[in-house]
């Protein structure tokens, strides 16, 4: 009876979207709403021709989430950081001197081709990291996929390097500094468009050339990228250090 | 509206047909399956399909990637990047839902020795 | 640099810079946590209040984030609704106030810095919510205060907790999505993320009405989960009564009324449809599970002993009152259930602290384990007692106004039988604050509240404070009511075609 139910709600629900669905416009059209827009207003085709010059990245899409809808961005990098408190309001920090599963005490022994290969591959998958974080304004690429990146370094370091060295290399009173500087660059960034007499988070000011603003602008999008990705590497390292869980043998 | 005209509309828009169909499938798994990990399993299946939604939506027949490298003139056609943005931004909240969810089902385990909602149910009214 | 003219960015920026130093501040010092998150609270509330005498002196703000254009950027749009702004604020700062002491005993202590990031982080995305004029916005806001609100509830120790926060976890999730997947019907058939934009260009999307109409009907779901409207309420009682009593508090008269928040912006939206979209039997719907949300929730409450139990199922009831002043479009009602979005939270508020305070003297929360208390914590019972006649709705407390408001909008719109039920649901809250008032007030303390003490100074102000508001905005029902008259005009132009 219960099944019965749930099949023919979610049927309905189903039916429902799938009229939604139908009557959008159709998929793929270069002269749909989006893109033309309301006329004299339409948002994509000044990002897609402008966005270089006013914004400062040849990305649009990097010019778009920094810079055109930053705000949005402000409150994704709020979003991380409030997933680190929760993991951290669950599950406390990690403690000093308690000994966590780890790969010495395991069952399954440390295999050696894993442990060479990643010895080898971790620095250039930092290096990578790096490019991409920095690339993000030229190319595919963003502050959060590279420090993405550099957590699943450090998760890869530590299940096969063990614990212990993970604790040595990202001991947990410096991390802890850390982890708020994602949203703090991005609030450090706006305010300076608020003392230079323009709103929040605007990166092109009026008393300067053409040029030296958009240097400005270009080196103001590469140090928020640089905090984003940073700040994402710390937060993730810390909510998986979180997790570990005692070793009860 | 004709059956052969709901039909070809389903055709032009089948990535979205897809997605919902996605979406249903994964609330069926929040609502009837039985072990936390796989109602999470499900949720994440319905986030994935929301993000499939929208950058379907931001398709463009013969458009590239809204990059500038060398080459590209003011008439090139690009792809809608707002919805590309949008799901920048849907993808860490999903994952910090995703991780704050795994850390109380490790919790849950902890102290209740079980994933079972049947089970937790029972030692809730308890 | 003129800094009046940044406040209403600030008003979000301010407590996220706050939550991000906390850590560090939390290092030097445990104790100093608890003054940075109360300076940071204090400073949004002195800047909420100057946008709202500008708001109503001059009209609604915006202010562009990068100052682009509206229709480019994101727009913050300071209207007569972001006037929340500081009843969250102000509440905000008292519940911090209110958590010092009670934290303390309540929580595991290196988890201290901790909940006090969670609650800045939880009123910045409050603050974030009512004041943004963007749609996407909104979703990420929401996802802020979610995720802050689920950390919170799970933030004991008890095994019953972290259940209850998940149930919170996975409804709350589904019912975001669900208003992701609205904002892409919506953007999809208009091209702009702005809300006013929006407004303007809905009706000109004829040849695809139905996605507008499935994208309301997503909303309004969405947006009932948050706000608790039967038959989406089930994670309510559990989240709000198992989490720690200021949390409770902020969750119960704050967070739900997020979602109330958002019905109206979106309503708002829907605006201009000129006939497009008729919401009329979306919002009848509305009303009559409004109706059987009120009856449920008082029903549930009589039924339990634990204190803040009851509180949770009064909420679910209070909350099926603002819902029926907003459904029935009618000018009294609608007033009326904006009203109440404003006096319900302070009156929550003040009475789960009320019930906070005794549990952290007495450390029971078992109404029959609260005999005789009112002897020997006597201001607190007094507030409390101010909060439950606020409740019920007995003059000249503010709880009356808004209440009298619906009844006699219900019955301007010709329908009786949701007066009936109005009536209905504070008859039998009254029958069991009676039975509290009786058990506080005329039985003999236990023997081991001999030696109790009134609670702490920290504790007490904010109670006082509360109840001394409540009889105010009783008396002088007139301050908030010019505020909410443009908001209800605004609405009501619209959704009677």
């Amino acid at each position: 009876m219960k099944r019965a139910l749930v099949f023919f709600s979610l049927l309905l629900c189903f039916g429902i979207m799938l009229i939604a669905v139908v009557n959008m416009p159709p998929m793929g059209d270069p002269k749909s709403m989006m893109m033309t827009g309301p006329p004299g207003r339409a948002p994509i085709p000044r990002y897609l021709s402008e966005g270089r010059q006013e914004a400062g990245a040849e990305n649009i899409i990097t010019d778009i989430i920094l810079n055109y809808r930053g705000y949005d961005t402000n409150g994704e990098v709020t979003v991380i950081f409030t997933a680190l408190m929760a993991v951290l309001a669950v599950l406390n920090r990690e403690r000093k001197n308690v000994s966590y599963c780890d790969i010495e005490t395991s069952p399954v022994k440390r295999s050696v081709v894993v442990y060479t290969i990643v010895r080898i591959m971790l620095p250039f998958i930092l290096l990578f990291s790096l490019y991409v974080i920095l690339f993000g304004e030229v190319g595919p690429g963003g502050g959060f996929q590279g420090g993405t990146i550099i957590a699943a370094a450090a998760i890869i370091f530590i299940l096969i390097f063990g614990y212990s060295q993970g604790m040595e290399r990202f001991p947990t009173t410096w991390r802890m500094n850390f982890e708020g500087i994602a949203p703090l660059t991005f609030i450090a960034m706006g305010i300076i468009g608020l003392f230079l007499g323009r709103n929040y988070l605007t990166f092109m000011f009026p008393g300067f050339s053409h040029a030296s603003n958009l240097l400005l602008a270009r080196s103001m999008l590469m140090i928020i990228e640089i905090g984003i990705g940073a700040g994402g590497a710390f937060i993730f390292t810390s909510i998986f250090f979180a997790m570990q869980r005692e070793d009860k043998s | 509206m004709s059956l052969s005209l709901f039909l070809s509309k389903m055709g032009t828009n089948f990535n979205y047909v897809v997605a919902i169909t996605l979406f249903t499938i994964g609330l069926y798994a929040v609502v009837a399956k039985n072990n936390l990990i796989k109602k999470f399993i499900g949720l994440n299946i319905m986030e994935t399909s929301c993000f499939l939604l929208y950058i379907s939506m931001g398709a463009v027949k013969g458009g590239r990637a809204p990059i500038w490298t060398e080459g590209m003139k003011k008439t090139t056609l690009f792809v809608n990047p707002i919805p590309q943005a949008l799901i920048l931004t849907g993808i860490v909240v999903a994952v910090s839902t995703t991780s704050l969810a795994l850390s109380l089902m490790i919790k849950i385990y902890e102290h209740c020795g079980t994933l079972d909602a049947e089970k937790l149910k029972r030692m809730e009214t308890e | 640099m003129n800094i009046a003219h940044h406040f209403p960015v600030l008003l979000f920026v301010v407590p996220v810079a706050a939550a991000a130093t906390l850590q560090i501040i939390g290092k030097i010092r445990r104790e100093y946590c608890f003054y940075w998150a109360t300076a940071a609270i204090s400073i949004c509330a002195f800047m909420s209040t100057v946008l709202v005498w500008k708001v109503y002196k001059t009209g609604p703000i915006s202010y562009v984030v990068g100052g682009w254009e509206r229709w480019f950027g994101i727009e913050i749009y300071f209207d007569h609704i972001s006037a929340c702004a500081l009843l969250i604020s102000a509440l905000g700062l008292l519940i911090i106030i209110f958590s010092k002491q009670y934290i303390e005993k309540e929580i595991d202590e290196r988890k201290i810095p901790v909940y006090y990031t969670l609650i800045l982080l939880n009123l910045a995305g409050m603050l974030g919510f009512v004041i943004t004029g963007d749609l996407f916005n909104i979703f990420v806001m929401m996802e802020i205060l979610s995720l802050s609100g689920y950390a919170l509830v799970a933030i004991g120790e008890e095994k019953i907790a972290q259940l209850a926060a998940f149930k919170y976890l996975v409804l709350g999730a589904v019912s975001s999505l669900a208003i992701l997947m609205a904002i892409g019907f919506l953007y999809s058939i208009t091209g702009s993320l702005n809300m006013r934009e929006i407004a303007l260009y809905l009706p000109k999307a004829t040849s695809h009405t139905p996605v507008a109409i499935i994208a309301f009907a997503l909303f309004v779901m969405g947006f009932s989960v948050k706000a608790a409207l039967f038959p989406l309420h089930v994670w309510l009682p559990d989240a709000h009564a198992i989490a720690p009593t200021p949390v409770s508090a902020l969750l119960s008269g704050l967070v739900v009324k997020i979602g109330v928040c958002g019905l109206l912006r979106i309503l708002l939206i829907y605006r201009y449809t000129g006939g497009l979209i008729d919401v009329k039997p979306v919002l009848n719907i509305i009303s009559w599970l409004a109706a059987i949300t009120i009856v449920v929730g008082a029903f549930f409450a009589v039924f339990q002993d634990d204190i803040k139990m009851m509180l949770a199922y009064s909420t679910v009831s209070n909350i099926g009152y603002i819902f029926l002043g907003l459904s029935l479009v009618q000018t009294n009602a609608l007033v009326g259930g904006i009203n109440h979005i404003f006096n319900h939270a302070i009156i929550k508020v003040l009475l789960f602290m009320g019930a906070g305070a005794i549990i952290h003297q007495t450390g029971h929360r078992r109404l029959s384990d609260l005999h005789g208390i009112a002897r020997k914590m006597p201001i607190t019972t007094g507030c409390l007692s101010i909060g439950i006649v606020s409740i019920v709705g007995i003059p000249p407390t503010n709880g009356f106004v808004c209440k009298w408001l619906i009844a006699i909008g219900a019955m301007q719109a010709g329908k009786p039988l949701f007066a009936a039920a109005l009536l209905f649901g504070a008859l039998f809250i009254f029958a069991y604050y009676i039975k509290i008032i009786n058990a506080a007030y005329f039985r003999e303390p236990r023997e081991e509240y001999k030696k109790m003490d009134e609670a702490p100074l920290t504790m007490l102000v904010p109670i006082i404070i509360l109840a001394v508001a409540c009889l105010v905005f009783g008396i002088g029902a007139s301050i908030p009511l010019t505020f909410i008259k443009p908001v209800a005009k605004g609405l009501l132009s619209v959704t009677v075609r």
